[in-house]
């Protein structure tokens, strides 16, 4: 059996490294960037032509800082037109039009001289004074509009890559400068982008996306950094280090450890008691199989069953915290709003909270009742006709020995694999029930980090999801073992 | 038979739950009515209860609801419209605002601040009584170092610097005496400290060395701060998370100190003992409750059932439709007082005035056709479904409750003959009889379509988008509906990828910055002027409110830049949002404010329990 476990615990290894990277794929891919979000809640004050130096010094450090300037991963593969440095453009909108550029035409260096003669042109733009002696008010206002129009073309030209917006733009930018004298110091700047342009197009070398490239990056990327650190600002998920929370900057550890108490607990406690009370239902509905017993716990149990958790929360609710039926539990919580009495006994604690905890558990739980008295009554009919189970009656034991002592223990597969999957599932919580009852726990912490695209705690939350997983298998087939000693590891 | 007799009797069961859900019908007495004394209609101020009813709990322990977690309470790097609210009761200001009057209040400033005649150097007297919570008083130092900790580049504040970047300097002239140093006349110069609460030097920075750098260091792109060592360090235990989160670590000058945090639970504050603010009272030094528990609660339904329990003291962050349902039972209104005050915030609809031609159709780049879908928009429905008509209708991005408001702006009414007459004269008609208009546009037939784009977290939205669409089709106007996940809506609406769009803003107390809402620089930097308003006038204008002081010379060029606003109609102006302000009968003194959160809890007497 140690062997068994060592090498199971052997494999976990590759299979939360897939688990790891897939997730971690998912949320680099992400819409929306949070270093934008971080930044921007102050948002802009509309400086243009230069985020305010903080902002930008501000969104760099905080790139460097959560590791999101590096490449995502070792190496990447792309095409050979692709360049391997594009992760460095940080504005997304740039770094799309990029892309698409690179995909329609396939020539970097032709995109790249294009892209920076973009650059170009609009700080030359922005920088542009007019001469506007000798205008009249009006005309000098009729200018200024068609400047901030140019500006705002050539500000929106970075990031435009069909050729129609591109055109359009050209063709406004154009006009503009030929309309106006005063800005006839930006045509040759208009000349060099359109060249530019014209050059990635005549230059194109679409067969360049159709030939794969890889390209290497090193320890320097992302996936690393998370898994190891940086020595500076992360010591790595291998030192139980998930990062920070890009939210509220504290770390994930923490706030998992935090939240993760009362998931737990509803889940290991509606676990217990759906066990507890859904055995013996199974059971006997085996034994009267057909009864009245067996058809009128059927019907309770699929009529609870389909009963969606956040409507018997306000039924419940609805029933036994209001003051117009019977006011007799609280109806949000998990312990008494001036907390618990100082120097107070877990005891003591453990008694205060349970009226808090009594409508929750009874939704965690209620709809387990079905499925898994279900799972044990087929399972227990089955091995009711067994010969053995003949034989143990024939020799005169008592209905209780043979169904307690020698049918229920053959019929525990099933309901060894359904435990297995409860260890994700603590982890994971519930946030319709976290919602309602307003529970601490990590359902409404996930759902509230996938709102707010915060990677870490996502990313964390799914690799503990995936080590329970893996443990949960692993204990299950453990206790197969002890139950039938038929069953063999290898 | 006995399944059915069973049945009857879980059908009987289920009916009686149901039909029980109608509530007491017996009256309840009420023993006060709910008088208002106006103050000047900047507040409004209740009656206390004539007699306390035994059902009230004794204790002067205040329950608030609030529906999130403060998330983080460190002084500088917390950013929660929660822990603004708590930082009121917990932190102390140089000023802060003024709710009563809506105008500045000088915390631990003596007064508003001698202004240069540059109007670049604000002198601030500092009173000589506050103290922190060792009994050291508060002083010019600890003002200096509060903000220069706010602009450090390694503090982590990304939300705060650029409100800061207009300080070029601070200078402690004495104890008593602070000067602070602008870059640039700006008009929110006074109202940037009311956002920052003092922290004091000694407990964050023992070695005193921020003291060795300037503003303009910190601001300065060659300055790497990460190679700073002694910075570095500082920055660290400075950014350290049990600033935000150990209540043992989170201090301050204010009368309350955070006795213990449960996250997503409670936020329990506590009257701090022998206090300065005892001998001192004020809008934001009284300190009436003993204890004042935030308790968080985001379902509707739990809410409202303790409410009837009287489990909660008060609330400012109330759904509407709750809030109808509570004031209709006697067992609410027995026990309790409710406002729904006016704020600055407001909903409004803008359209893309400048699209690209390409991605966007120009459909809405004249102003015939914005007036015209100002007036298609059935402003009654959606108040009356959607708001119950509680919020008021607004014609101007300006409270009507600040001294710039521009009372001369009509409210446009929904008028669907007069849209489609403005339609037409914008050159729109159905010429292939498609029930669609459309019109000529760069030599192109473009129809009258477009979508509609709202966040799909406000299910308010979706339903008065929905009512808009429905309504415009009399008009041959097809406005299809884009509900989009919040994080998309934002990137979309800030890079004017949108035709139409519903949102909201939020406003405060102090004069408008127009420049960030109606400027061009902040349209072209896709900041946050997403519909594209704005000529040189405009600008001209802006430019001068941004440094033109408070009083009449302000007053008119901001009614002359809301007049514009009006005759370009980018942006449809919906209405005015009300918070709904619900306050215990027990506590008395009770005001309530237009200013979030729109009550002080600190402020709030718990009324005797003797018999008179």
């Amino acid at each position: 059996m140690l062997t068994y476990i060592g090498k199971r615990i052997l494999v976990f290894l590759p299979t939360l490294f897939v688990i790891t990277l897939l997730g971690f794929i998912i949320a680099i891919n992400a819409p929306g960037d949070p270093v934008e979000k971080m930044v921007s809640a102050a948002s802009s004050s509309g400086e243009m032509g230069k985020q305010s130096i903080s902002q930008q010094e501000q969104k760099l450090f905080w790139r460097k800082k959560l590791g999101l300037d590096l490449p995502v991963f070792y190496f990447s593969i792309s095409s050979l037109a692709s360049p391997d440095t594009l992760y460095r453009v940080y504005d997304k909108n740039e770094n799309k039009a990029l892309n698409r550029l690179v995909d329609r035409y396939g020539n970097w260096n032709e995109i790249s001289n294009y892209y920076l003669a973009c650059a170009s042109f609009y700080n030359k733009v922005i920088a542009v004074s007019p001469d506007t002696a000798g205008l009249s008010e009006q005309q000098k206002n009729k200018l200024y509009d068609e400047i901030v129009q140019l500006k705002f073309e050539a500000n929106a030209l970075k990031s435009a890559f069909t050729p129609e917006a591109i055109d359009a733009k050209f063709t406004t930018i154009k006009q503009i400068i030929e309309k106006n004298s005063s800005l006839i110091k930006l045509q040759n700047g208009y000349i060099n982008l359109k060249e530019s342009y014209q050059n990635m197009i005549s230059n194109a070398s679409v067969w360049k996306n159709y030939i794969p490239a890889i390209n290497f990056y090193g320890f320097k990327n992302q996936y690393h950094r998370w898994l190891f650190g940086d020595g500076e600002f992360s010591e790595g998920i291998v030192r139980f280090d998930f990062g920070i929370s890009y939210v509220s900057k504290q770390p994930v550890g923490e706030i998992i450890k935090t939240k993760i108490t009362w998931s737990l607990f509803f889940s290991l406690c509606s676990v217990f008691l759906a066990y507890i009370i859904s055995i013996p239902i199974g059971v006997r509905s085996a034994q009267k199989r057909g009864g009245a017993f067996d058809r009128t716990s059927s019907l309770i149990i699929f009529m609870l069953y389909s009963l969606p958790s956040f409507f018997v929360a306000f039924l419940l609710m609805l029933l036994f915290a209001n003051p117009n039926i019977l006011s007799i539990l609280p109806s949000s919580g998990v312990k008494p709003v001036e907390g618990y009495p100082e120097g107070a006994s877990l005891l003591e604690c453990a008694r205060l909270s349970l009226p808090y905890i009594i409508l929750p558990l009874i939704c965690y739980t209620y709809s387990s009742f079905a499925f898994l008295s279900r799972t044990i009554r087929g399972s227990m009919l089955e091995v009711l006709e067994k010969d053995y189970i003949r034989t143990a009656r024939a020799k005169g034991l008592s209905d209780n020995k043979v169904i307690w002592k020698h049918a229920f223990k053959n019929s525990l597969f099933p309901l060894i694999t359904i435990f297995a999957n409860i260890f994700p599932v603590a982890i994971g919580g519930s946030v319709i029930l976290e919602t309602i009852f307003t529970i601490p726990g990590m359902g409404l912490e996930l759902y509230n980090a996938i709102a707010a695209q915060n990677y870490p705690i996502i990313i964390a939350v799914m690799t503990l999801t995936g080590i329970l997983t893996l443990i949960g298998f692993l204990v299950s087939d453990i206790l197969y073992v002890l139950v039938d000693p038929r069953v063999r590891l290898k | 038979m006995r399944i059915k007799y069973f049945t009857s009797i879980l059908s009987i069961a289920t009916l009686t739950l149901f039909t029980a859900c109608g509530g007491d019908e017996k009256e309840v007495k009420l023993n006060q009515t709910q008088e208002t004394i106006e103050l000047g209609n900047k507040i409004e101020k209740l009656e206390d209860a004539k007699t306390f009813d035994p059902s009230w709990k004794k204790e002067n322990v205040l329950v608030f609801h609030t529906l999130g977690d403060p998330g983080d309470m460190h002084p500088t790097n917390g950013n929660t419209a929660q822990r603004q609210e708590i930082t009121l009761y917990t932190q102390v200001f140089l000023t802060n605002t003024d709710f009563q009057k809506l105008d500045l209040y000088p915390q631990l400033a003596a007064s508003k601040p001698e202004i240069s005649a540059n109007g670049l150097e604000y002198t601030y007297a500092l009173k000589d009584y506050l103290k922190w919570d060792d009994g050291s008083p508060i002083t010019a130092e600890d003002v200096a170092f509060s903000f220069k900790a706010n602009v450090c580049p390694l503090v982590n504040n990304p939300h705060a610097k650029p409100y800061l970047e207009s300080i070029k300097d601070i200078k402690v002239v004495s104890p008593t005496k602070v000067i602070f140093i602008m870059r640039d006349n700006y008009i929110q110069n006074l109202y940037i400290m009311t956002d920052f609460p003092l922290m004091q030097r000694a407990y964050f920075d023992k070695a005193n060395l921020l003291a060795n750098y300037t503003f303009d260091q910190f601001l300065d792109k060659k300055f790497v701060a990460d190679k700073d060592a002694k910075l570095k360090s500082w920055a660290a235990e400075f950014n350290s998370p049990k600033y935000g989160h150990n209540p043992e670590n989170i201090v301050g000058g204010g009368p309350y100190k955070i006795e213990s945090w449960e996250e997503g639970q409670t936020v329990t504050l506590v009257k701090k003992k022998n206090h300065w603010t005892e001998g001192h009272p004020g809008l934001f030094e009284n300190a009436f409750p003993e204890k004042i528990i935030y308790k968080i609660n985001r379902d509707l339904n739990s809410t409202k059932l303790e409410f009837l329990n009287q489990v909660y003291d008060g609330t400012g962050s109330i759904d509407i439709k709750t809030m109808l349902e509570l004031k209709d039972d006697p067992k609410f209104t027995a026990n309790y007082n409710y406002k729904f005050m006016d704020t600055y915030n407001y909903t409004y609809i803008g359209m893309n005035m400048k699209p690209d031609g390409v991605k966007h159709s120009k459909i809405f780049t004249d102003v015939k056709t914005r007036k015209a879908m100002a007036l298609l928009i059935p402003y009654n429905d959606i108040n009356t479904i959607v708001n119950k008509n509680i919020y008021n209708r607004i014609a101007s991005p300006i409270s009507k409750w600040k001294d710039d408001f521009n009372k001369d702006l009509k409210l446009i009414e929904t008028n669907l003959e007069e849209a489609k007459k403005l339609l037409a004269e914008a050159g729109w008609k159905d010429s292939d009889g498609d029930q669609v208009l459309d019109k000529m546009v760069d030599g192109k037939k473009l129809d009258f379509k477009f979508k509609i784009s709202y966040m799909t977290t406000t299910p308010a939205w979706e339903t008065t988008a929905k009512l808009i669409s429905e309504f415009m089709r009399k008009a041959n106007v097809v406005a299809e509906l884009n509900g989009v996940e919040f994080g998309t809506f934002i990137t979309n609406i800030t890079t004017h990828d949108f035709d139409m769009m519903i949102s909201t803003v939020t406003g405060s107390t102090g004069p408008d910055d127009f420049k960030q809402l109606w400027h061009t620089e902040s349209w072209i930097s896709n900041g946050s002027n997403n519909v594209g308003f704005g000529n040189a006038k405009s600008d001209a204008l802006i430019e001068k409110l941004r440094i033109a002081p408070l009083g009449e010379e302000r007053n008119k060029l901001s009614k002359e830049l809301q007049q514009m606003i009006y005759d370009e109609q980018p942006c449809i102006f919906m209405f005015g949002q009300k918070r709904r302000v619900v306050m215990h009968k027990r506590f008395g003194n009770q005001e309530y404010y237009y200013e979030k959160p729109g009550i002080l809890l600190n402020n709030m007497k718990l009324i005797s329990a003797s018999p008179n």
